[in-house]
């Protein structure tokens, strides 16, 4: 069995090589026009800057397209993969399944990983992925860490698991622009829920969606190791945490005392 | 321009008789531990074979909705309740997982739409379910009728579009909230509406930025008044969300939405202010077109606590009248006092004023009050009556909004 790539978020090069010291082997980079709302906008030009760098130092890089897919999105979407397939990419992390039958119907050369958050939840889900075009998928978050191991196990195709503060919702409403007439770019908001004083869930909203966070992270448990876990990666989710935070996490999930 | 189908809950057999009787073309119900309703709302198959046939008897269609989204220890009870259904005759499977979509294909031929919950809401999409043996998609309530227009044009499988009742906040299958604060899974069926409660907005330390309550919650869908245009764009299934609803509304909104699609397919005007009214009659949530004519912004948000509860109006349905006797019987809901002045909205969507002239129990007893819910009560009176008559309180109610 081979040890879990452990993939880290980063659009920063000049943090590449500690984050490959903390135990990283790969990262995740959002591709331009189909951030999540708590991405930071790129460019092409950034996202192949950012490839070279990783793969400079033994990184490997993956691309994420995390927003929902409609008719209007298709053509960018195209172009978009279109663009990414020549560049030296280990793969493409998708929360909507359009990304990866596109490139299927395309044969662009791209290893696509469905990663919806929530709906991959069997491994008759999983292994349907595995038949049409697939490299893997990101079981749902929901899952328990037993019901992960289980679908793991049967599933005909490679699967990862997320951890940290994953996402919780989302919506095309845009909540905050709803609320209030103006949304600051560099604060960060969260949502209070009157019976749960204490806990706060992270939100961020850009053009197209609103995203909220759970408060809590996932993270793996107890005696976990790493090892041995049967998943192809872990995915440890950078918003909602500071830097210093993130980092002690990635320290404590590769074992690598700091 | 075809006429579309419109589709209503059945949240019970008595509100599926209901749907049918008051217009709706086919009536979907949730298939018991494997559904998106709580199991209130979910049918037994025994019960299924009753709905069946007295749907079929009207020329209408079934639909079971299996749109839960099963975990591994689940899959083999979901592959049994489909074979159920498929055997006892329904007539079509509302699925939201694409495996089970191929997984049903592979065995059956019967007819599959794919859930809402699986958010297909582009052609590559539509293509690849229809594909996997999906001959529906119910569309995401994040498209607008421009979008489901253009879709119309691409794609071969039918399109359904929600155009009234509960709208989710988030993007369908895509909402954590209750099952992570409340345990209680939103994608198999458990949801506790988290959207609806009380949160406000806060900064990274947690200091409140302003003290008004932060609407997470969305208000409801109406969409009477863009029927015509949905048509227009191809729409092939009109859908009424509320299984959880009560007769009273499902009567009432499936009445309106069945005249509203009449007057659009013989180009007379429907009363859109009388029908909005008459909805109200029977739930007074605040509503709004949805995305329906693109993002709705502030407008589309419940910015007060919203009032959900149904008023006292409803007073009871028609079961049965007696040649006889001349005795209308009455399944009770809300009080009814003998002399009376009640209204009657008939499955045609007309309504009719009586007075209750005599009341009797089953043991043939006079009485001059009926308040026990669910209570049989005989009514005399000179008024013809039907069955699957709603009665109601006159109407004297002011519209708030």
């Amino acid at each position: 069995m081979k040890t879990p790539q452990c993939l880290v978020e980063s659009t920063r090069e000049s943090e590449f090589l500690r984050l490959k010291e903390y135990g990283a082997d790969g990262v995740l980079v959002p591709s331009p026009g189909f951030e999540s709302p708590f991405d930071a906008p790129l460019t092409m030009q950034d996202v192949q800057r950012l490839i070279t760098a990783a793969k400079t130092i033994g990184l490997s890089c993956y691309l994420t397209f995390d927003r929902i897919v409609y008719e209007d999105d298709l053509s960018p979407l195209i172009g978009a993969l279109k663009d990414i397939s020549t560049m030296d990419v280990d793969g493409v992390f998708c929360a909507d399944e359009t990304v990866g039958l596109c490139a299927t119907s395309l044969h662009l050369p791209l290893s696509v990983v469905y990663d919806p958050v929530s709906l991959v939840t069997s491994s008759l889900e999983a292994s349907l992925c595995a038949n049409h075009g697939f490299k893997g998928v990101v079981g749902s978050a929901d899952l328990s860490f037993q019901e992960s191991l289980t679908l793991a196990d049967r599933a005909d195709i490679a699967v990862g698991i997320s951890l940290g503060k994953v996402p919780l919702y989302r919506s095309k409403r845009l909540l905050l622009r709803a609320h209030m007439s103006s949304i600051s770019q560099t604060k960060t908001y969260a949502l209070k829920e009157e019976t749960r004083p204490g806990r706060m869930f992270p939100i961020a909203e850009n053009d197209r969606e609103t995203m909220i966070l759970r408060d809590q992270e996932v993270r793996l448990p107890n005696g976990t190791s790493y090892a041995s876990l049967p998943f192809a990666w872990l995915i440890l989710r950078r918003a909602g945490m500071d830097d210093e935070t993130y980092f002690q996490r990635l320290s404590e999930l590769r074992g690598l005392p700091r | 321009m075809k006429r579309p189908e419109l589709l209503a809950p059945a949240g019970s057999l008595e509100k599926a008789k209901v749907a049918l009787m008051y217009g709706a073309d086919a009536v979907y119900f949730g298939a018991q531990d494997v559904s998106l309703r709580s199991e209130v709302a979910s049918f037994p198959l025994s019960v299924v074979h009753e709905l069946l046939e007295f749907a079929h008897g009207l020329g209408k269609r079934v639909y079971a909705a299996v749109n839960g989204l099963p975990r591994d220890r689940d899959l083999t009870i979901y592959q049994e309740r489909i074979d159920s259904l498929v055997s006892s005759g329904v007539d079509a499977l509302i699925l939201a997982s694409p495996a089970l979509i191929e997984w049903t294909r592979a065995r059956h031929a019967i007819s599959i739409h794919v859930s809402t919950q699986h958010g297909a809401a582009n052609s590559i999409q539509i293509d690849w379910l229809k594909n996997l043996g999906a001959s529906r998609v119910v569309l995401p309530r994040e498209l607008s009728i421009q979008d489901i227009d253009a879709l119309h044009r691409i794609v071969s499988p039918e399109l359904e579009v929600f155009v009234h009742g509960g709208m989710c906040s988030a993007i369908s299958g895509r909402c954590g909230l209750s099952g992570y604060l409340s345990d209680r899974d939103a994608n198999r069926g458990m949801c506790a509406h988290s959207c609806r409660w009380n949160y406000t907005l806060c900064d990274s330390l947690g200091n409140s930025i302003d003290t008004a309550p932060f609407s997470l919650a969305s208000k409801d869908l109406e969409a009477l008044a863009l029927i015509p245009k949905l048509m227009e764009a191809g729409a092939a299934s009109l859908k009424i969300e509320g299984r959880m609803k009560s007769v009273h509304y499902v009567a009432t909104v499936v009445s309106a939405y069945r005249r509203m699609i009449d007057s659009a397919m013989d180009q007379t005007v429907a009363g859109l202010d009388t029908l909005r009214s008459a909805i109200r009659r029977a739930e007074n949530r605040e509503t709004a077109p949805g995305f329906l004519e693109g993002n709705p912004g502030a407008s589309g948000q419940i910015r007060t606590k919203s009032i959900s509860a149904e008023g006292n109006d409803f007073l009871g349905i028609v079961t049965k009248t007696e040649e006889d006797s001349g005795l209308v019987w009455v399944d009770v809901r809300n009080k009814i006092v003998l002399h009376d002045r009640i209204e009657a909205l008939r499955v045609d969507g007309s309504t009719k004023e009586f007075i209750v002239e005599s009341m009797v129990d089953e043991a043939g007893e006079p009485r001059s009050v009926a308040n026990v819910p669910r209570q049989k009560i005989g009514i005399g009176t000179t008024c013809r009556l039907s069955p699957y008559d709603i009665l109601r309180k006159v109407n004297t109610w002011n519209d708030p909004y």
